[in-house]
């Protein structure tokens, strides 16, 4: 009896320490986007360092498919224990107002943000116009007539126009959306002549840039980008407008303050570092590195504006 | 391309195409997954270490998905699915030592001449892709949709209802154009889709395990037989004799594969379809001629090899991916610093040449070696009977379906897939076309919805472009020429039956 009763109180000191020190077992991250993608590239980057800082494994696993709802979905089901975190994207802030998901960043509890890749305006090499302005005195001018792609209709590169137009004072129809399946493909077009215009990420449209196929008129980012500080911004162009395709790290709601406050730490700190910076940032990509506070007010803005925005795209009915 | 020449990078080579070599030969993992989970490790190296293991991955993974084609007729990438079928029956009536023969030398042979194209053509061809708008892409797709209708051994009727199911399976999910969800059911595992390479695992790896199982006696359930002679010379010297005695074939084909690899979003997959229904549709050449699936292998297996190769030529003049994989090459160009672009073959001349000359040694050195390595290994597992084997196929098939997304709800559409295939065998209506559908559904009705909304729905614009006129007329000159074949077969048939 003495020995079971000894048992006993180790076992439950044992707990208690495990309690106590966050994280005890290895963490799942999850994506919910493919391997390869921007998102998945810096969620690996991110765990691999997760894994030293924390001193336990933190797996990454893809949950892709259903437009990013099934892995969006995953996250928001896991128990909130944190033991399983994972990576969200621009898209929570869309999906729900198109209604294909009830989910929403209130589901979630904000980790910090990653990167946040600003879209650019990307004409053909030879096209006549040579500034922002030019290109946008044009679609006044005529009405219907320029045409622009990126993504499927009410994506994210969708808003990223209709927001220019919308601040620059024109209409949105006035220079329609032509969707496509992704960037690769709207560059395509651009090439072959189908479209005028493409309002897809920076980082795409940097290798064709750099291959002296297409000219980058500005990018809709808070502040120039730092591999190419020969872009504008829209801003200094006179229009204030910013948007990109983001990705964040969040954990499920309700996730217990202290096990938050070890992850948004770490996370924090990981981010800060140039193990994490270096890489992600040669490979093209724009980090915006948010500690949890600033990203919980960002998404709940972003919430705010894409929502605006689909009304406006006409997607999303009053 | 001395840099090539050391032990580094001599290293990096071998131990992708290993890499290569396993992931191409288990169903559901792919060449594009086999690359991006290399990028971690790719930043960090040297690029003239990462861009060759890069090069030596893809080349000999869509070698090895035909590992599984001959093993348990489950092809292990979708480019293999195109002539799984000949291919399990070569290696089953002569060894499977012979049918990775034809498949690694006809791969290597593929796989150089779409190397030599990328070296002393990429910047011209590449001015070809850049005038393929959408309007191009749909009639390509009409075109392999039409080549698939008389690409079956059967009925041509029957390999239409397969295909219009499997454009039908691909419209469920969020439509590509203007984002409405269909047939989901209201399952979010659905808005993505039904993902064709779980649907191919179900189609040809469950149903085959259904029809050992549920229709057993009808065919064989034996062993294969063991490689008749020396596996080298099955493996080696057949293979080549095979492709002396077919030079034309192996060459168009590889121009086939070249022409349909380097157009950005057609890559592999469709190269192999084309080139091996263009060999199915020439059909028997007279009554002693038993090469007819040897060629039709032959033909795929080079295509899509070359494919891999020209797949690099938009990526590296235009800086436009052309599949995944070039995709993820072009973020490794980026991060090194590296500017792709008709001056990227003077300012990196050291760079290029190290590519060209990785693609070389792949597709000469580490193609033959691995296929003889991985011929060796199949010899072993065939000599177990076919209905042991049935147990593991069944699990693979499970934990393939599974890979892809870390989904169980894919399981379930690789287990119903299955079931469904199991009753069309029975109906004889074929799996490869279901498969076809699936692939070119999407890219149908994208372009023709992106064409359409471009043109304001000016549906004479499909008419208007060149380059579609000639598409528009290829795929007319398959139709009568399809008709034509297929009506001689029924004529040389019904007498023999009555006999």
């Amino acid at each position: 009896m003495k020995r079971f009763l000894l048992v006993l109180a180790a076992f439950a000191l044992a707990t208690a320490a495990v309690a106590q020190t966050y994280p005890a077992r290895p963490i799942t991250f999850t994506v919910p986007w493919s391997p390869g993608g921007g998102t998945d590239t810096a969620s690996r980057t991110l765990a691999a360092m997760l894994n030293n800082q924390l001193g336990v494994t933190v797996n990454v696993v893809n949950r892709t498919g259903g437009g990013g709802v099934v892995g969006h979905l995953a996250l928001a089901q896991a128990p909130a224990n944190g033991y399983t975190i994972g990576a969200i994207t621009v898209e929570i802030t869309m999906l729900p107002h198109i209604g294909q998901t009830t989910l929403s960043y209130e589901d979630y509890t904000a980790l910090g943000l990653m990167i946040n890749n600003p879209s650019a305006v990307t004409v053909r090499a030879d096209a006549p116009w040579e500034t922002l302005d030019e290109l946008l005195d044009h679609i006044r001018a005529n009405p219907g007539e320029l045409q622009a792609s990126g993504t499927a209709m009410g994506g994210i590169w969708d808003l990223a126009r209709i927001g220019m137009l919308d601040i620059a004072g024109i209409d949105p129809d006035a220079m329609p959306w032509v969707p496509s399946q992704g960037a690769a493909p709207a560059f395509q077009e651009l090439l072959a002549g189908g479209v005028d215009v493409v309002t897809a990420a920076l980082a795409e449209a940097a290798p064709l840039m750099q291959a002296g196929e297409v000219r980058v008129l500005g990018v809709m980012a808070p502040e120039r980008v730092g591999r190419f500080p020969d872009i504008p911004t829209l801003a200094e162009l006179g229009i204030d407008w910013s948007i990109g395709g983001w990705a964040a790290v969040a954990a499920p709601a309700g996730l217990p303050a202290e096990v938050r406050t070890v992850l948004a730490d770490a996370i924090e700190e990981a981010m800060a570092s140039p193990e994490f910076v270096d890489p992600l940032t040669q490979a093209g990509f724009t980090l915006q590195p948010m500690n949890a506070d600033d990203f919980s007010v960002f998404i709940a803005s972003q919430h705010e504006v894409n929502g605006r925005l689909l009304r406006l795209a006409g997607v999303v009915e009053d | 391309m001395t840099e090539l020449f050391t032990w580094p990078a001599l290293l990096a080579l071998a131990a992708g195409g290993l890499y290569g070599a396993v992931f191409g030969s288990i169903p559901g993992l792919t060449a594009t997954l086999a690359v991006a989970l290399f990028i971690p490790i790719a930043f960090f190296l040297d690029p003239i270490l990462a861009l060759p293991a890069i090069i030596s991955i893809s080349a000999v993974a869509i070698y090895a998905g035909d590992v599984g084609s001959v093993i348990a007729k489950i092809p292990g990438t979708p480019a293999s699915a195109a002539y799984v079928e000949e291919l399990h029956k070569i290696a089953r009536l002569r060894g499977p030592s012979y049918g990775l023969g034809i498949s690694a030398m006809g791969s290597a042979v593929g796989g150089i001449i779409g190397t030599a194209l990328l070296i002393f053509s990429a910047t011209s061809l590449a001015a070809v892709a850049k005038n393929f708008s959408s309007f191009e892409y749909f009639w390509i797709a009409v075109l392999g949709l039409t080549a698939g209708i008389f690409a079956s051994s059967g009925s041509s009727l029957k390999a239409l209802v397969s295909l219009l199911i499997g454009v039908m399976f691909s419209t469920a999910g969020i439509d590509p154009t203007l984002g409405y969800a269909r047939f989901d059911f209201g399952n979010p595992n659905l808005l993505g889709g039904l993902n064709y390479i779980v649907a191919m695992i179900g189609l040809f790896g469950f149903s085959e395990v259904l029809q050992n199982v549920f229709a057993h006696g009808k065919i064989d359930t034996g062993s294969m037989p063991p490689s008749k002679g020396a596996p080298t010379r099955q493996f080696f010297v057949r293979p080549v004799l095979l492709m002396l005695r077919n030079k034309m074939l192996v060459l168009r084909s590889s121009l086939i594969g070249t022409f349909v690899g380097f157009l950005p979003g057609a890559g592999a997959d469709i190269g192999a379809w084309v080139a091996s229904s263009f060999e199915k549709l020439s059909g028997k050449r007279g009554d002693d001629d038993t090469e007819e699936d040897d060629r039709v292998v032959l033909a795929g297996t080079s295509s899509n090899n070359a494919a891999v190769a020209s797949a690099w030529i938009p990526a590296l003049s235009l800086g436009l991916p052309g599949d995944t994989v070039t995709a993820i090459v072009l973020g490794v160009f980026m991060m090194k610093g590296i500017t792709p672009g008709p001056m990227l073959f003077e300012q990196q001349a050291t760079l290029v040449w190290s590519l060209f000359g990785a693609f070389l040694i792949a597709n000469i050195v580490l193609l033959p070696l691995f296929g003889f390595i991985t011929a060796r290994i199949a010899t072993f597992v065939v000599r177990i009977p076919f209905n042991l084997l049935l147990g593991v196929i069944a699990g693979l098939c499970v934990v393939g379906a599974y890979a892809i997304n870390n989904n169980p709800f894919d399981v379930a559409v690789m287990v119903a897939m299955g079931v469904f295939a199991f009753l069309l065998r029975i109906g004889g209506f074929p799996l490869a076309q279901v498969v076809l559908g699936m692939v070119l559904g999407p890219i149908l009705e994208q372009n023709f919805m992106v064409s359409a909304i471009k043109s304001r729905w000016d549906l004479m614009a499909f008419f208007d472009r060149p380059i579609a006129i000639g598409l528009m007329i290829g795929t007319l000159v398959v139709i009568v020429i399809g008709v034509r074949i297929k009506a001689r077969a029924s004529r040389a048939n019904a007498p023999s039956q009555d006999a």
